[in-house]
């Protein structure tokens, strides 16, 4: 599933690539993995010959064989000199937010691509679209809230993709789940000792935390729980 | 019907227009005059009006072979009408030069070429470019990506301007003779307030690379192109 990207940019690095489609000419984007340069430009290279930068043999017999090339990974290429880009079409996928100057005098047209942090509308566009579908994907009810600042933009979409589905699986696990989810975790905790004590605490200060979230007072929750003020307070402050 | 613009037509002109006070001081001088000024002092051509000029006032045409640079000149006409200002043009003659055969060369609009360098810039930089181009001239042999690289470089050396006029148009009445063929040329002008000139011996190096004959200055770079259509 190919999302089309609002961010002007991106935009205008698509038309400059669209606008050399049938030129001898060798271009180069470069950017933080997982940004979204692969799939902004596969649509457009279906018919190409796509060969990883790691394998520079392979690298080097698609640039004798073909006409239209994408070299992936290019920041693996041990030996850019080596590469002939005479009479061939050749886009190369860089991962790294650094300009690398060697690429200066090999490329004729260089392009950023920005990290999604610095594309808003995109955020707004990829994260809606992963939740709607993850959603669908585990039954999660349509009114569901997500909290924006727990969306992951360290990896870009990969990161954003992966926090919001942990997100709403996280909301939606039922008791058996749960109980699963901590008992996969217990039983690969390394057996200390008071290991009762210490596992105990994560599931008093889960629900300690969500009492005060709900019930605003300590006095509130108390009542609510069916315990002294001075026990939730002790617990609060071992807690801390 | 408005005043015709006959600044604009000389400031176009192909061949050098330089207009003198009658102490030497340079009172107007076209594009490719500021070329030329780049490889000889502007009083070594003052003396030139100064020898050839009319006796009377009017104007006098010299068949005679100058050099300068690269540039060869094979005439020069000198004119004054008063006792304030002379004015000289001077007319090149065809270039003769060897161009290898390069297997790379292919067919190329060169407008389209000039245009995606345009697009390209345009994503990072915020200068205003000014285009004028002549938009019927013919495809040209060359290899797309040498010059493609070389347009990006030149346009990458006014990231920091306000503005870049770019002008590409036929040459009248010059030609570049390659291996006795005569061949057209094309002139391609960048011109701005300033200019960063870090990047110029490779631009040079690209150039000569294609065999263009380049000028470069603090803030104009130009291009002649041969028109190669075989």
């Amino acid at each position: 599933m190919y999302i089309q990207s609002s961010d002007p940019t991106i935009e205008k690095i698509y038309q400059s690539i669209i606008g050399n489609q049938d030129m001898l000419v060798s271009s180069v984007i470069y950017g933080q993995r997982y940004s979204g340069k692969t799939s902004l430009i596969r649509k457009l290279y279906k018919g190409a010959t796509w060969v990883d930068g790691a394998n520079l043999k392979e690298v080097h017999k698609a640039l004798e064989d073909s006409q239209k090339v994408v070299i992936t990974n290019f920041e693996k290429v041990t030996n850019i000199d080596s590469l002939n880009f005479e009479n061939v079409h050749v886009l190369a996928l860089y991962n790294s937010k650094h300009f690398n100057k060697k690429l200066e005098n090999k490329f004729a047209f260089i392009y950023h691509f920005p990290p999604l942090s610095q594309r808003e509308e995109d955020i707004k566009n990829f994260s809606n679209y992963y939740i709607e579908h993850i959603k669908e994907l585990l039954d999660a009810p349509a009114n569901l809230e997500i909290d924006e600042t727990l969306f992951d933009l360290s990896e870009n979409l990969k990161s954003l993709k992966k926090s919001i589905y942990k997100e709403i699986m996280l909301k939606t696990l039922t008791k058996d789940e749960l109980y699963r989810a901590l008992y996969y975790n217990f039983v690969n905790s390394p057996l200390e000792e008071n290991i009762y004590d210490t596992e105990l605490k994560l599931f008093d200060k889960a629900i300690i935390d969500a009492g005060l979230k709900r019930f605003k007072s300590q006095l509130q929750v108390s009542k609510k729980f069916g315990i002294s003020r001075n026990t939730l307070r002790k617990k609060i402050d071992e807690l801390d | 019907m408005n005043s015709i613009d006959f600044e604009y037509l000389v400031e176009i002109d192909n061949n050098p227009v330089i207009i003198f006070s009658n102490s030497g001081k340079i009172l107007y001088l076209n594009t490719n005059a500021e070329i030329l000024l780049g490889y000889v002092n502007a009083k070594e051509i003052f003396n030139l009006c100064l020898n050839n000029a009319p006796k009377e006032y009017g104007y006098n045409t010299v068949q005679t072979e100058l050099h300068y640079g690269s540039f060869t000149f094979y005439s020069i006409m000198v004119s004054y009408t008063n006792d304030d200002y002379i004015a000289i043009r001077l007319y090149y003659k065809p270039k003769i030069k060897h161009i290898s055969r390069d297997t790379s060369k292919v067919e190329t609009d060169l407008n389209k070429v000039l245009n995606n360098s345009i697009i390209h810039f345009n994503i990072s930089s915020k200068t205003d470019i000014r285009l004028m181009s002549d938009l019927d001239i013919p495809a040209t042999q060359t290899n797309q990506n040498k010059l493609s690289l070389l347009l990006r470089k030149i346009l990458d050396s006014y990231k920091d301007a306000i503005y870049v006029d770019i002008n590409m148009s036929l040459k009248i009445g010059e030609f570049i003779i390659i291996d006795d063929k005569k061949y057209s040329v094309i002139s391609l002008i960048y011109k701005s307030d300033k200019r960063e000139k870090e990047d110029d011996l490779n631009i040079r190096r690209l150039a000569e690379d294609l065999s263009f004959d380049i000028y470069l200055n603090e803030n104009m770079v130009s291009l002649d192109i041969p028109l190669i259509k075989d």
